[in-house]
């Protein structure tokens, strides 16, 4: 208690009750006259320890936040977020066994001494736990979450369990137990993992060791004791087999990052004591931990209230519930902020705990505490004095007296007040030298702490940074193994495109309802497509052929899913197409519409046609060259008087015919040598000793017709004269000569036939079959004409036809 | 065999292969019939049939690349019978005329003898006397 403020006014001497003031011992500030009062109440409220504390909200919330701040510079842990009730309930019960009454001295006490912080610390962090507590909750466990966790799973997956605020690992191993005995009742069991963490090492110390007293372990039954512990001297040591599952290690829910890809999360009644604002906090991080149907279970009288959007009930009266699969809300770390105001805190002492210019206030404070009392007793005293004198005497006269005394104490005990003093700045300074060795030994274990980390997270960071090193490695092979797939693809869609373009086979795509999906560019002889039709059903557009039965067509393909082939053309009849209707088969070779083909067969076409004339015209000639010989055998029959004389006249005559035939089909029926003609027909009365039959003229062509008729007359020329004329004596000679004779248009070809040296001749008395022929064939088959003249030196003939160019070769 | 029917007709003939033009006539002569032609080409032989008188007429289809069909047109116009000689047989009648007779080469002198006669038989009787006007 300092002086000041109120209506007493402002000290005279305001140095020493402001330096009072300044050290933060002081709780209350009161002008002079107010302070009795307020003495005595507190000495009444010191008494009242069981009641709560006696303070203004402000003051309490003050205290609250210091208490905390204190908490957080010493120990590095966070209680601002536990709830206002709890935390003041705990505060109290440590006043009350310090025996102190206000909360701003436990403040204090709490600011000069560690182990009290460690000690509230403790007290804060309240364990009631057993293995299997909450019989209901395990029943549930074992009965709708375990066989989840399994479910689906094979030796290479994993369950992984976090119990926050595991304390001494109860929880842990309770949970652990379970899940072995659901492993041993499973084949090919998943890796089971179950993390409990606790901010209180020394609960993590205690939970590492495994060993627990008897008591701890009713809730067990005989067969799960016998099991999953060992007997030890002192209690029990949980199995090997149950501690393997499980790893503990310090973590602070709200200060460190949560744990990631849990199956199952158990934090049971660890949210009873944060305030709505950390729960609120925690439950998107226990949100954030758990894979997509995770499990969280929380203590009776907790709840997802705060967090429905997060998680729905699995089993509600189990307080069992599953994480949606929403997405997680970005992590309010505000763990991550208290623990940066954490470090400054750490680094930056919010007070320096060595106050040396007030230090010596404090035994001020003892004397004016002593005058206090003494204002107090002279104040009582007077009080009885006018009670029981009925007389008023000054009150100033005690309060003086007190006050002179006060004075005169100081003055007469200068030298002992010296030494007094010195003793207790000594004292201060040991407390304030011990106070900064402990604060010294906690930064450094919290540096040790901090080192640890620092190489866990480092330890983390090199496998994450492997981790991405080979996904990056993969990447870049899958990346490398795309790309070449894309070059492949690109190169295949080329060559495809290009083939497209080249070949002359109309293509188009069709789906299932005659929507043209593609075509090639050779479709546009049939069709007019533009790539904007592309999506249009075919039968929308003109075509240019005579074919009405597409629809059909494509309709009956797709039903029977048997390729069709039909004949079709242009409505010009210029171009042959043949039309082809396949089923298009998807890679899955699922049918997806139809391809229709057009393979130009004009050429094929035309060449059939062509065939087909040939042959009518072969069948054609060889049956009127059949009558030609048949009438050749009846006039030569006619005029025949002996079978000999037949059968030599009909033969020479065929053989005539057969040699001009010879060279027509020689030079393919389109023109022959007149020269040959001639050499042709006469050459079997050549002589070989002497030019017997001289053949002169210049080249000239004859077409098929000419030369028949031409090689005839030759023949029968050349006959008659080895029988009669000059050819049937050995010096007779025949000379053969031709001159084209321009005429008026096209030439006439005018033919001397000239026998000299024969026998003297007269015109025959009857003109034989073979003169008939020479007179009757050129005008008739030529339109020409032929003129004989039986001179008296041997036979003139004149051979006239006019000369027809020939038109190129065509099938008549 | 001779038949009667045929004695003093006049009879065109229409071929442009001299041998087979013979072969005709010596059929037809046998017959005692007139010949008129042989003709070897569409334009002398639509002449002759335009204004010779005629009972019947042969006419072989293919005239030096010609079809005779002109010719036959011009004999149907006046009623004057006629046989079409081809060696397509059958198909040498065109398609607008399917009532046309048509007779194959090769044949037989005889038979055609008596082919034509069957064109000119009373019921179908040409007499010479109906010239053209």
């Amino acid at each position: 208690m300092a002086q000041g403020g109120g209506n007493g006014g402002r000290p005279e001497y305001d140095d020493m009750p402001a330096g009072a003031i300044a050290t933060g011992a002081v709780d209350l500030i009161a002008p002079v006259d107010a302070m009795p009062g307020q003495l005595i109440r507190l000495r009444d409220a010191r008494l009242a320890a069981d009641k709560p504390i006696e303070a203004s909200p402000e003051d309490i919330e003050a205290a609250r936040l210091a208490i905390c701040a204190t908490l957080r510079t010493r120990l590095g842990h966070d209680f601002s977020g536990y709830k206002d009730k709890t935390f003041l309930r705990r505060v109290q019960r440590r006043m009350q066994v310090l025996n102190i009454a206000a909360l701003g001295d436990y403040v204090a006490r709490l600011e000069r001494d560690h182990d009290e912080a460690v000690l509230l610390f403790r007290d804060l962090l309240i364990r009631v736990t057993s293995f299997f507590r909450d019989s209901e909750t395990f029943a549930a466990l074992d009965r709708t979450v375990m066989p989840r966790l399994f479910d689906g799973k094979f030796a290479d997956g994993a369950v992984r369990v976090w119990v926050p605020g595991c304390a001494t690992g109860e929880e842990a191993y309770s949970l652990a137990i379970l899940l072995r005995e659901h492993m041993d009742a499973r084949h090919g069991v998943p890796k089971v993992q179950v993390f409990g963490t606790d901010i209180d090492e020394a609960a993590i110390a205690t939970a590492r060791a495994g060993r627990y007293p008897a008591s701890l372990l009713d809730g067990l039954s005989a067969a799960r004791r016998a099991r999953f512990f060992t007997r030890s001297d002192a209690g029990y040591v949980v199995a090997k087999e149950i501690r393997e599952l499980c790893t503990f290690s310090p973590h602070s829910l709200v200060r460190d990052p949560p744990f990631s890809r849990m199956e199952l999360i158990s934090c049971r009644n660890l949210l009873i004591y944060l305030d709505a604002d950390l729960q609120a906090s925690v439950l998107p991080a226990f949100h954030y931990s758990l894979v997509p149907g995770g499990v969280l279970v929380l203590g009776a009288s907790e709840s997802i209230s705060l967090h429905e959007d997060l998680f729905e009930p699995l089993d509600k009266a189990s307080h069992i519930f599953q994480r949606r699969d929403v997405r997680s809300p970005p992590l309010r770390l505000s763990g991550w902020e208290r623990h940066g105001q954490r470090s400054t805190a750490r680094t930056m002492p919010r007070e320096t705990p060595l106050n040396w210019p007030h230090e010596s206030t404090r035994v001020e404070a003892d004397r004016v505490r002593s005058l206090g009392r003494d204002i107090a007793r002279e104040t009582a005293a007077n009080a009885h004095r006018r009670d029981h004198a009925g007389d008023r005497p000054p009150p100033r006269a005690g309060l003086l007296g007190a006050l002179k005394r006060f004075y005169a104490g100081s003055a007469d005990a200068e030298g002992v007040r010296d030494l007094r003093e010195t003793r207790d700045r000594l004292r201060a300074i040991t407390e304030d030298h011990e106070a900064a060795l402990e604060e010294l030994r906690a930064a450094n274990e919290e540096l040790h702490s901090v080192n640890e980390e620092l190489q866990s997270a480092n330890e983390e960071l090199e496998t994450s940074k492997e981790e991405i090193q080979s996904g990056n490695e993969e990447l870049h092979t899958v990346n490398a193994q795309l790309s070449e797939k894309v070059d492949e693809l690109a190169r295949a869609n080329s060559d495809l495109k290009n083939l497209f373009d080249s070949t002359d086979v109309a293509t188009v795509f069709l789906d299932r309802h005659l929507i043209i999906r593609s075509y090639t560019p050779a479709i546009g002889g049939i069709y007019n497509l533009i790539p904007s039709d592309q999506g249009r059903p075919l039968t929308d557009i003109a075509s240019r052929l005579n074919y009405g039965g597409l629809r059909e067509d494509v309709e009956h393909v797709l039903d029977t899913l048997e390729p069709l082939e039909r004949r079709v053309s242009r409505t010009n009849h210029d171009i042959h197409y043949l039309l082809r209707i396949l089923p298009y088969r998807s890679p899955d070779s699922s049918v997806s519409g139809t391809l229709v083909t057009f393979v130009d067969v004009t050429t094929i076409v035309r060449a059939e046609q062509h065939q087909r004339l040939l042959v009518d015209e072969l069948n054609h000639r060889v049956k009127n060259m059949l009558t030609v010989v048949v009438s050749l055998a009846s006039q030569t029959l006619n005029r025949s008087r002996t079978l000999e004389e037949f059968s030599e006249a009909f033969m020479g005559r065929v053989h005539a015919l057969t040699a001009s035939y010879t060279l027509l089909s020689r030079e393919n029926w389109q023109t022959v040598s007149l020269r040959d003609v001639v050499t042709e027909e006469t050459r079997a009365y050549q002589s070989p000793e002497r030019a017997n039959i001289v053949i002169e003229g210049p080249d000239v062509s004859l077409e098929p017709q000419a030369a028949l008729a031409m090689g005839m007359a030759i023949h029968e020329l050349a006959t008659n004269a080895v029988k009669y004329g000059g050819l049937s004596v050995p010096e007779g000679i025949v000379e053969v000569t031709w001159r084209l004779q321009p005429d008026s248009g096209d030439p006439d070809l005018v033919l001397d036939w000239v026998e000299k040296g024969g026998p003297p001749v007269g015109p025959p008395a009857r003109r034989g079959f073979g003169m008939t022929l020479v007179e009757r064939g050129f005008p008739h088959e030529l339109a020409g004409e032929a003129k004989l003249a039986f001179e008296p030196n041997g036979l003139h003939a004149t051979l006239r036809a006019p000369l027809r160019v020939p038109a190129p070769a065509a099938p008549r | 065999m001779t038949d009667c029917t045929l004695a003093g007709r006049r009879v065109m003939i229409v071929e442009d292969e001299l041998l087979i033009a013979m072969l005709i006539e010596d059929a037809l002569v046998a017959e005692a019939c007139v010949i008129v032609g042989p003709f070897a080409s569409v334009s002398e032989a639509l002449a002759a049939a335009k204004t010779e008188t005629l009972d019947v007429a042969v006419l072989d289809v293919n005239l030096r690349g010609e079809k005779v069909y002109p010719v036959a047109e011009a004999l149907a116009e006046r009623g004057v019978p006629f046989l079409l000689l081809s060696g397509y047989g059958a198909n040498a009648v065109p398609p607008d005329h399917p009532d046309w007779r048509a007779y194959t080469k090769p044949f037989n002198p005889r038979d055609l003898a008596a082919i034509l006669a069957e064109q000119i038989r009373p019921g179908r009787d040409h007499t010479a006397n109906d010239r053209p006007g």
